[in-house]
C-alpha cells in the first residue's frame, strides 16, 4: 500500500490498527501514530541505540522482549506496550537511573524540562529501593557557552551519536566500561581544547542536566530562539545572519546577497557602516572574537552577480500613489517594497543628490559614492521615480495631486544648538552643513586649526573630513572617551589619523580674535548618574581656559526638520509621533519613519523601519502587506559540518587598511575589505548556532500522569 | 624471567616506528594498541596522539577504544608484573587468599605498585589453568598451586633478579 | 562459483594433496613404530604451570648424559591436569606408558629407569595406553576416569606435536577438507544439519541453520569467525584444543568458509593464551605451505584467508556483536539486534561466528560423517562435548564425554568425587552465565535442554564441583562481581542493576542482610534478565537467582542468623584456638601475618578476635595430630582471654 509515495504497512499496538511506513521501528510507528512508548535514548535524529531499555515491547511470536527503537515493524505485527513484565522491567529500568543520579532538581539548569523527570513522573515511580551512588566527577565549568556535569549523565550517548554521526565533529566519546563508563573529550580537556565546534547540539539533545547552557535565562519558544540565535534578532531588520555566513563559507557570495537582501537592500552600504548590533552580541565572543559580519557582508556584495533578481517578484499594479519624502535609506527601502507591491512610487529629495545621511552624512571615505549611486540604481530600475532639488513644503499639495498615502522619512538634519554665547560667530559651523557640503563637492576652507565639539558619530566623522582637508583637529567631549556614543572603532580610527581629543571639557563661551575663533572651555569631572542611568558630567569651578581654532565644528545632536504645515504631532525629543508598528501619524494616510521618528538612529534601523512601514502602508492601501519573500531557493544546510582542528582559537580575520599616515591624503576608501581566503575562513569561524535549532524536539510522555503505583502494581 | 622494556630514545620516533608496518586501516587499531603497549610498556599520551594521527581517526575516539579494553595501561607498570587469576576454580581453591597474601606482602593493592616500582599488582580474568589453581603470572612465567610459603619464595627470584 | 569440477573428476590439486596425506600417515605410523624410544611430555599451559618446562630440560640432559638416542616431543593436554606434570614414553614394541605428578628429579629417574634399565616404574604411572599390557599398570581406558569420556575432539590432544601438520595429516587430518572441496554448498550445509551440531560456545544454535542463513544472503563479501575468546572464568576447553590440535579448528574455518561463501577469516583468540595464539600462527603459515590457504584451494577455485586477531581483555567481546566491533577496531559495545550477523555481520556483511569446539566437530564430520558424530549423545543434543571438571573435584581436568551422561557420572565416576570426600553441594556450569545445580540434579542427563530447563545454561563447557566447604552466597556474590567488572557499560540494566545486586550480596555476606533482600535479588534479577541488550547481561542473574532457588536456606542463615554455613564469608566467620585441643606448639603463632596470635611453650595459644584477619593460615598449618584450630560461623567458642597453660588432661 501507498501513501505519498512511500509504501506502508498496518501493524496492531495495543489493540490499536495502525498505518506506518515501510521500513520505520516500531517506535517510530507508535509515536507517529501518537501512542507513547517510554524512551530517553531514542532520538528522532540519530541512530538507534538500544541503552535505556525503556521501549521493551512484547510482540506476538518474538521472543523475550524486543527493543520498539530497533525492531522494524512489519505487516501483521501485534505488539502489546503495557505487560506486566514490560511494565516491571521498565520500573526497575528507571529505579536503577534514579539510584546513579544525583537528583538535585530542584537546583539543576534542567529542573522541569529534564526527560528524565517527565518520565519518573509519567511512570509513577516516586523513590527507589536501590542503594544511591553518585559520582563526584569535578563539572566542567571553565567552558564558554556550556557547562559539562557528568554526574547527571545517564549515558545514553545521544551527544556522543549527534556530534560523530550527525555533525561529523565527534569530540566526545564513551570511555572505559562498566561502571566506570563516562562520556568526555580526550585527555579530558575541556570543550575549547578539544576542537568542539560550539554548535551546541549536544545540548540541545541532552536529555538531562549533564549538558546545559550557561546563563539559560529563556523561558518560551521565541525567547529561546532570541538567546541561542542573538544575532538575527540583534538585527533591526531581522537578517537572516547565520544563512548568509554560510553561503560566504561555501564560496556562494551572490547567495549571501540574496538572503541579506532579502530583509534590507544596501548591502553594500551596511558592509561598509552599520553599527553591527549583530557582532556586539556575537555568541563567538564568548570564546574569543565575534565574527566580522560586517565586514563578510561586504566582501559578499562587492562579489554580488545580482543572482538575487532572479527570483524576484513584482506583484500587478494596483493604481495607487505614494509619495516618499526623502530618500534616505528608510525612505528609498520603503520605495523599493512599495514598488515590489505594486503600487506607484514617487521619492522627493530635498538635496541635489539621492541617499539622504547615506550621502550628506557619512563621508566618502567611508563609504564611496560609487557603492552608494548603484544601489540606489537598483531601486530606481525597478520603476520607483525620484525627484532630487524638491523639498516638499505641504502635504496637501501631494493629496491633491493624487497621493492615496504620503511616508514622510525626512531624518534629522537640524543641528542641535550648543546654547552658548557666540554660537552664531564666523568660523562656527555645524557638522551636519559641513559634512553635506563636502559630499556635495563645496570647496571648503577650514584653516589650520579646527576643533570639533562632539562624542557621537557625527563629530567623528566631522573630525575625520576635516583632517583629509589638511586641518589639524582636536575634537572636544565633555564625557571621557568610554562614554563616547561613537562607536570605539570610528574612534580608534580618528585618532590613528592623527586627530588630538580633549576629554571633561565643555564649551562656555565663543568668541573672536584676530580672525580666529576664540573658544572658552571649562573641565568636567563625573558626577552623580542622571535619569538615564549616565553619571553626569559636573563643571570645576574656576577651571576655564581658552583656545584659538580656525574653525569651529559643533555636532552635539541633530533633530527632525519637520516643517509646521505638514500639521504632524511632535513625539518626544523633536521628532515626530508616529505608531511604531503601523507608522502611522496622526494625520489620515501619512506615515512616518526613520530618524525623523526616533532621532539620529543607524542605517539598518531606518531600513527595518522603511522595510515595516512600507507594509503597513500596503494594508493601508488594501493590500496583504507580506514583505517576506524568498530571494533565492531555501536549502537545507548542510548538517555535517566536520571537524577543524584548533577551531575555537582561530582568530577574528581583519580587512586589508592603507596606512594610517596615507589616509588622510584622499578621500578614498581606506578600508579595503578582507581578501577572498579570509572572508571564507572568517565565515566559517562562524558556530551556526541556528542549527541547533532544526534538531528535532522530542515527543514528550503525555502529560497526564498516570496514577502513582506501588511497587506490587497496585494503585496508590 | 622478562623485564620490562627500557623507554629510551625520542618518543615519537619510537612511536613511528612501531606503527610504521600496520596499514592505516581502522581495523588494525587494536593490534596497534597492542603492539606499542608491547613495547613501551603502557599507552603514553604521545602514543595515543601518534596512533590517532596515523589511523586518521580523533584521539578521544582512539582513548575510548583503548580505555575499554582491560589489557591497556596509561601509566607505567612495575620492573615485574603480578597478575593474579580471579577465575572461578582459582577463587574456590583459594585465590583470594594468595591475592590478600600479595598484597600484603608487597603493600600494594590491586591496579597498583610497589614503592620501589618493583612490582605492579593486577587482578586478571581467567588465565585457563583452572586445573592447578590458584594460579599466578609474574611477566610471562605461570605459577601454580602457590601457596602463601612459596609465594615469598617467588618473589625473591624476582627480587634479586 | 562452483565447488565441484565441472566433469566430476578429482582435480589435480586434490590427488597431489592425497598423496601428501599418505605420506604423512606412512611417516605417523613409522613414528609410531620407531626404533627409537619416543617421549612425549605435556608443554600446554596448564602443564607448564606446574613445572612441565623443568621436566622436559631434566630429561633432554638425561637423555644427553646417559646417551640415550630418543624422540623427544611436545605434545598438548591429556586431559589428565590433576596430574601435570604428565610425560609418556613409548618405547619400541611397548605400549606407551603415562607418568604423572613428576618433578625434574623424578623424571629424569623414570627416563632412565624405563629406558636403560628396562624398569617402568609403576608407582610413578598413570597407565598404559593401547592394547599391550605392562604389569603393574592399569590400561588407561579402564580407569574409571578415561572409562565413560569419547575422547573424539581431544583425539589428537597429547598425542601429536600441534606444531607439525604432518602430525595432523597422518591421523586423517584434512581428509574433511578434501571431501568439502568435492561437495556444493548445499551438501555441506545438510551434512552439518543432519548431524545435529549446534554451537559448542553456549547458545547451542543449530549450526547447519545458521550457515545455511549466511550462506542465502546475497553479498560479494562474507566473513566467518572462530570465537576463541573463551572469557568463562573456569574454562579452558578451547585453549587446550588450540594448544593441543590447532589444525582440528582450522579445518573445519576453512570447510565453514566454503560452506558459506566466505572468503575471509579471522580467529578472536584472547591474549591471556599466548601459546594458543603461537600455535595458531604456525598453523595457519603451515596451511599457506600445503595450499590450503590462500588462492584456489585444492583446486576448487575460491581462495580463503585467515587474519588472526588478539583480544584485549574484554569478556563480553565473547558475545558476537561485541567481537565483530572489536575486530572492526570499536569499543566492544553490542549492538541491538536485528539485525542478526548471519546477514549483517562484520562491516555489515553477513557473517558467521562459530565457537573453536563447533569448528573442530566441523572438521570431524566432514571427516568421518554426520552418522559417526550423531551416534552419540541425545536426541536433541548429538555428538559429544568438552568439560573443564574442576573446583573441588578430586581429579580434575579436561574430560569429554557424549551428552546424556549424568552429573553423577560425571562428578563421581570420572572426577573421582569431591575433594576430602566431603558432602556435595552442587555443579556450576556455563560460568558467570550459568547457574549452580544441587544434588537433585546429580541423575539429570546433561544436554542443552535439561540444563536450561533446571535455570542454568551449558555455556562452553565450564563445570565447577562444590561441596560443603563453598558458601552459595560467595559463589553468587564472585561471579556477579566478574560480570559487573565486565559489563560493557551500555545498558543501565546490566551496568546498574548487576552492580545493585551486587551491593545487596555483599551485604548479606557481611552480615548486613534484611529480609526483603532476597525479593529484592530475584525482582532485580528477572528484570535483568529480561531486559538486557545482550546475553552478558541477560545471563549475569543465573548464578544469584538459582542459588537463590535452591539453596534458599544458605540465604536465610547469613540474613536471619547471620551465620555463614560453609564458613567461608570472612565477616561472619571466626577462627578459634580450641582449649582442649592446644598442644601450645606455636606454629600457629609464627604463621600469622598480623600477629594475633599470643601463647607461649606448652602454652594454650589465644587468638585476637579484634586483630584477626580471618586468612585461615593458622587454620592450614595447625599440625593434623592437633587441629586445635576450629573456623566456626555463629556461635562463638569459649576460649581462655589469655594463654594459660596447657591442659594435660581434658577438664570436667
Amino acid at each position: 500500500m501507498e501513501r505519498n509515495g512511500l509504501e506502508t504497512i498496518n501493524l496492531t499496538i495495543d489493540g490499536k490498527k495502525i498505518t506506518a511506513e515501510k521500513g520505520s521501528s516500531v517506535l517510530d510507528a507508535a509515536l507517529k501514530a501518537g501512542m507513547y512508548i517510554p524512551n530517553l535514548c531514542h532520538h528522532p535524529d540519530l541512530s538507534p541505540f538500544g541503552a535505556c531499555r525503556l521501549c521493551l515491547v512484547e510482540i506476538r511470536g518474538m521472543r523475550g522482549l524486543p527493543a520498539a527503537c530497533s525492531t522494524p515493524a512489519e505487516e501483521g505485527m501485534i505488539v502489546q506496550t503495557e505487560t506486566p513484565k514490560t511494565k516491571q522491567m521498565r520500573r526497575v529500568a528507571v529505579e536503577l537511573l534514579i539510584a546513579s543520579h544525583p537528583g538535585e532538581c530542584l537546583t539543576c539548569d534542567k529542573n522541569m524540562r529534564c526527560e528524565l523527570q517527565a518520565l519518573v513522573a509519567y511512570l509513577g515511580v516516586d523513590k527507589s529501593r536501590l542503594r544511591k551512588e553518585t559520582r563526584t566527577i569535578p563539572v566542567d565549568l571553565t567552558s564558554p557557552l556550556f557547562v559539562r556535569d557528568p554526574n547527571k549523565c545517564i549515558l545514553c550517548g545521544r551527544c556522543v551519536r549527534i556530534c560523530q554521526d550527525v555533525r561529523g565533529v565527534g569530540v566526545l566519546s564513551f570511555m572505559n566500561r562498566g561502571k566506570q563508563t563516562l562520556i568526555s573529550s580526550a585527555f579530558d580537556a575541556p570543550l575549547s581544547g578539544s576542537d568542539c565546534r560550539f554548535c551546541g547540539s549536544c545540548v540541545e539533545v541532552c536529555p538531562t542536566g549533564a549538558l546545559s547552557d550557561r546563563d539559560h535565562k529563556w523561558r518560551t519558544w521565541s525567547e529561546r530562539e532570541e538567546a541561542l540565535v542573538p544575532c538575527k534578532h540583534a538585527c533591526p531588520a531581522g537578517v537572516d545572519i547565520p544563512r548568509y555566513l554560510r553561503y560566504i563559507a561555501e564560496g556562494r557570495y551572490p547567495e549571501a546577497v540574496a538572503v541579506i537582501r532579502e530583509k534590507a537592500p544596501f548591502p553594500g552600504v551596511l558592509g561598509r557602516v552599520c553599527t553591527h548590533p549583530c557582532e556586539d552580541i556575537c555568541r563567538r565572543e564568548k570564546l574569543n572574537e565575534p565574527i566580522s559580519i560586517r565586514n563578510l557582508k561586504r566582501f559578499a556584495a562587492d562579489h554580488d552577480t545580482g543572482l538575487w533578481k532572479q527570483h524576484l517578484k513584482m506583484l500587478p499594479s494596483t493604481g495607487r500613489k505614494v509619495a516618499i519624502i526623502g530618500s534616505g535609506p528608510g525612505g528609498l527601502t520603503a520605495g523599493y517594497f512599495l514598488r515590489k507591491f505594486g503600487h506607484d512610487v514617487t521619492v522627493y529629495e530635498a538635496n541635489p543628490k539621492l541617499g539622504g545621511t547615506m550621502r550628506t552624512g557619512i563621508p566618502r571615505f567611508r563609504l564611496p559614492e560609487k557603492i552608494l549611486d548603484n544601489e540606489i540604481e537598483e531601486i530606481r530600475r525597478f520603476g520607483v521615480e525620484t525627484k532630487t532639488n524638491a523639498r516638499i513644503e505641504s502635504l496637501d499639495d501631494l493629496f491633491k495631486q493624487g497621493c492615496d498615502a504620503i511616508l514622510v522619512a525626512i531624518g534629522a538634519h537640524r543641528n542641535s544648538r550648543m546654547g552658548i554665547d557666540g554660537e552664531d560667530s564666523a568660523g562656527v559651523i555645524d557638522s551636519i552643513s559641513f559634512l553635506r557640503d563636502v559630499s556635495l563637492g563645496k570647496k571648503m576652507n577650514l584653516g589650520r586649526k579646527v576643533a570639533v565639539v562632539g562624542g557621537g558619530n557625527a563629530a567623528i566623522d566631522a573630525a575625520r573630513t576635516a583632517l583629509r582637508l589638511r586641518s589639524e583637529v582636536t575634537i572636544l567631549y565633555r564625557r571621557t572617551r568610554t562614554e563616547m556614543p561613537a562607536s570605539a572603532e570610528e574612534v580608534d580610527a580618528a585618532i590613528e589619523e592623527g586627530a588630538m581629543t580633549q576629554f571633561l571639557v565643555a564649551p562656555k563661551r565663543i568668541g573672536r580674535n584676530n580672525g580666529t575663533v576664540t573658544l572658552e572651555c571649562i573641565r568636567m569631572e563625573m558626577g552623580e548618574p542622571d535619569a538615564s542611568g549616565r553619571r553626569r558630567p559636573v563643571p570645576i569651578g574656576g577651571s576655564e581656559f581658552t583656545s584659538e581654532f580656525n574653525t569651529v565644528i559643533t555636532a552635539i545632536g541633530q533633530v527632525p526638520d519637520v516643517p509646521t504645515a505638514y500639521g504632524l504631532e511632535s513625539g518626544p525629543g523633536k521628532t515626530l509621533l508616529a505608531d511604531p508598528l503601523t507608522a502611522k501619524t496622526n494625520r489620515k494616510g501619512v506615515f512616518a519613519c526613520g530618524d525623523a521618528v526616533s532621532g539620529p538612529a543607524s542605517v539598518i534601523e531606518a531600513i527595518a523601519a522603511g522595510r515595516k512601514a512600507a507594509g503597513a502602508i500596503d494594508k493601508y492601501l488594501q493590500g496583504k502587506g507580506h514583505l517576506d519573500e524568498p530571494l533565492i531557493p531555501p536549502s537545507e544546510p548542510d548538517c555535517h559540518f566536520g571537524r577543524q582542528k584548533g577551531f575555537a582559537a582561530l582568530h577574528r580575520e581583519s580587512s586589508r587598511m592603507t596606512r594610517a599616515e596615507k589616509r588622510t591624503c584622499s578621500f578614498d576608501e581606506f578600508d579595503l575589505g578582507l581578501e577572498e581566503k579570509a572572508a571564507i575562513g572568517e565565515a566559517a569561524r562562524c558556530l551556526k548556532c541556528d542549527l541547533r535549532l532544526k534538531v528535532s524536539q522530542v515527543v514528550p510522555p503525555p502529560i497526564e500522569t498516570r496514577p502513582r503505583q506501588r511497587i506490587d502494581g497496585s494503585p496508590d | 624471567m622478562t623485564t620490562r622494556a627500557i623507554g629510551g630514545g625520542d618518543m615519537r620516533d619510537q612511536i613511528h616506528e612501531i606503527l610504521s608496518p600496520f596499514k592505516t586501516d581502522r581495523s588494525q587499531l587494536i593490534p596497534i594498541l597492542q603492539r606499542v603497549q608491547e613495547k613501551l610498556t603502557y599507552l603514553p599520551e604521545e602514543a595515543i596522539s601518534g596512533i590517532a594521527k596515523y589511523l586518521n581517526l580523533t584521539e578521544n575516539e582512539v582513548l575510548g577504544v583503548a580505555s575499554f579494553y582491560a589489557q591497556f595501561r596509561f601509566t607505567r607498570p612495575g620492573d615485574h608484573v603480578i597478575k593474579v587469576c580471579s577465575g572461578t576454580a582459582c577463587h574456590v581453591r583459594g585465590g583470594e587468599s594468595l591475592l590478600q597474601a600479595l598484597q600484603t606482602e608487597l603493600k600494594v593493592n590491586p591496579g597498583g605498585m610497589t614503592e620501589d616500582g618493583k612490582f605492579s599488582l593486577e587482578q586478571v580474568a581467567c588465565l585457563g589453568c583452572c586445573a592447578l589453581s590458584p594460579v599466578m603470572v609474574i611477566n610471562d612465567d605461570p605459577y601454580g598451586k602457590v601457596s602463601s610459603r612459596k609465594l615469598k619464595q617467588i618473589l625473591d627470584i624476582y627480587r634479586k633478579g | 562459483m562452483s565447488f565441484v569440477h565441472p566433469n566430476g573428476t578429482v582435480h589435480a590439486k586434490v590427488k597431489d594433496f592425497l598423496q601428501i596425506q599418505k605420506e604423512a600417515s606412512k611417516e605417523w605410523m613409522q613414528l609410531q613404530h620407531s626404533e627409537k624410544p619416543r617421549i612425549l611430555v605435556g608443554t600446554a599451559s596448564c602443564g607448564r604451570a606446574a613445572g612441565a618446562l623443568a621436566v622436559l630440560s631434566s630429561i633432554k640432559k638425561e637423555l644427553s648424559r646417559a646417551n640415550l638416542d630418543a624422540t623427544v616431543m611436545e605434545v598438548g593436554c591429556l586431559g589428565f591436569c590433576y596430574r601435570e606434570p604428565l610425560l609418556a614414553i613409548q618405547k619400541p614394541g611397548r605400549p606407551e606408558i603415562l607418568y604423572g605428578n613428576l618433578t625434574p628429579d623424578t623424571a629424569s629417574e623414570v627416563v632412565s629407569d624405563y629406558l636403560t634399565k628396562d624398569s617402568p616404574r609403576p608407582d610413578l604411572a598413570c597407565g598404559t595406553l593401547g592394547d599391550h599390557e605392562v604389569a603393574g599398570i592399569p590400561n588407561l581406558l579402564s580407569l574409571p576416569e578415561l572409562q565413560l569420556q569419547v575422547r573424539l575432539i581431544l583425539r589428537n590432544c597429547g598425542h601429536i606435536d600441534p606444531e607439525d601438520i604432518r602430525h595432523y595429516m597422518g591421523n586423517g587430518g584434512y581428509t574433511g577438507l578434501v571431501k568439502a572441496v568435492q561437495m556444493t554448498q548445499e551438501e555441506i550445509i545438510e551434512e552439518i544439519k543432519k548431524s545435529g551440531l549446534r554451537g559448542r560456545g553456549g547458545a547451542g544454535f543449530s549450526t547447519g541453520q545458521k550457515w545455511e542463513f549466511c550462506y542465502k544472503a546475497t553479498s560479494p563479501e562474507k566473513y566467518t569467525i572462530c570465537n576463541a575468546d573463551e572469557g568463562d572464568p573456569g574454562a579452558f576447553m578451547n585453549r587446550s584444543l588450540l594448544e593441543g590440535d590447532p589444525h582440528s579448528v582450522l579445518e573445519g574455518m576453512v570447510i565453514a568458509a566454503r560452506a558459506i561463501g566466505a572468503r575471509q577469516g579471522y580467529i578472536y583468540c584472547r591474549a591471556e593464551y599466548p601459546l594458543a595464539l603461537r600455535r595458531l600462527r604456525t598453523a595457519v603459515e603451515q596451511m599457506k605451505q600445503y595450499g590450503l590457504l590462500g588462492n584456489n584451494i585444492l583446486g576448487s577455485g575460491s581462495g580463503f584467508e585467515i587474519e588472526i586477531k588478539e583480544g584485549a581483555g574484554a569478556f563480553v567481546c565473547g558475545e558476537e556483536t561485541a567481537l565483530m566491533a572489536s575486530i572492526e577496531g570499536r569499543r566492544g559495545m553490542p549492538r541491538p539486534r536485528p539485525p542478526f550477523p548471519a546477514t549483517s555481520g562484520l562491516w555489515g556483511k553477513p557473517t558467521v561466528i562459530n565457537n573453536v569446539e563447533t569448528l573442530a566437530n566441523v572438521a570431524l564430520i566432514l571427516q568421518k560423517g554426520w552418522q559417526h558424530f550423531a551416534q552419540y549423545g541425545t536426541e536433541t543434543s548429538k555428538g559429544t562435548k568438552t568439560f573443564s571438571l574442576v573446583g573441588r573435584v578430586k581429579k580434575t581436568g579436561l574430560i569429554e564425554v557424549p551428552f546424556g551422561l549424568t552429573m553423577r557420572q560425571i562428578v563421581y565416576d570420572i572426577g573421582g568425587g569431591t575433594l576430602g570426600d566431603k558432602r556435595f553441594k552442587a555443579v556450576q556450569t556455563g560460568g558467570p552465565s550459568g547457574g549452580c545445580l544441587p544434588s537433585s540434579f546429580l541423575d539429570v542427563p546433561v544436554d542443552y535442554e535439561s540444563l536450561t530447563a533446571a535455570g542454568s545454561i551449558m555455556g562452553s563447557g565450564g563445570m565447577i564441583v562444590m561441596n560443603e566447604d563453598t558458601c552459595v552466597v560467595d559463589v553468587a556474590k564472585y561471579f556477579l562481581d566478574f560480570t559487573q567488572k565486565e559489563s560493557c557499560g551500555k545498558c543501565v540494566l546490566c551496568r546498574e542493576g548487576t552492580r545493585q545486586m551486587l551491593y545487596i550480596l555483599e551485604d548479606i555476606a557481611r552480615g548486613n542482610g534484611k529480609p526483603e533482600h532476597v525479593d529484592l535479588l530475584l525482582e532485580l534479577g528477572e528484570a535483568i534478565k529480561a531486559g538486557s541488550l545482550c546475553g552478558l547481561g541477560q545471563t549475569a542473574p543465573n548464578p544469584a537467582l538459582t542459588t537463590i532457588r535452591y539453596f534458599r536456606d544458605e540465604y536465610d542463615a547469613h540474613i536471619n542468623k547471620k551465620q555463614c554455613p560453609a564458613r567461608v564469608c570472612r565477616d561472619l566467620i571466626a577462627f578459634y584456638v580450641l582449649p582442649e585441643k592446644c598442644a601450645g606448639c606455636g606454629i600457629c603463632l609464627r604463621e600469622c601475618p598480623v600477629g594475633a596470635i599470643s601463647g607461649g611453650k606448652r602454652m594454650i595459644h589465644v587468638i585476637d578476635q579484634s586483630k584477626c584477619i580471618k586468612c585461615g593460615s593458622c587454620y592450614e598449618v595447625c599440625p593434623p595430630r592437633f587441629s586445635a584450630v576450629a573456623k566456626v560461623s555463629g556461635e562463638p567458642v569459649k576460649t581462655p582471654e589469655k594463654p594459660i597453660p596447657v591442659y594435660d588432661q581434658k577438664p570436667d
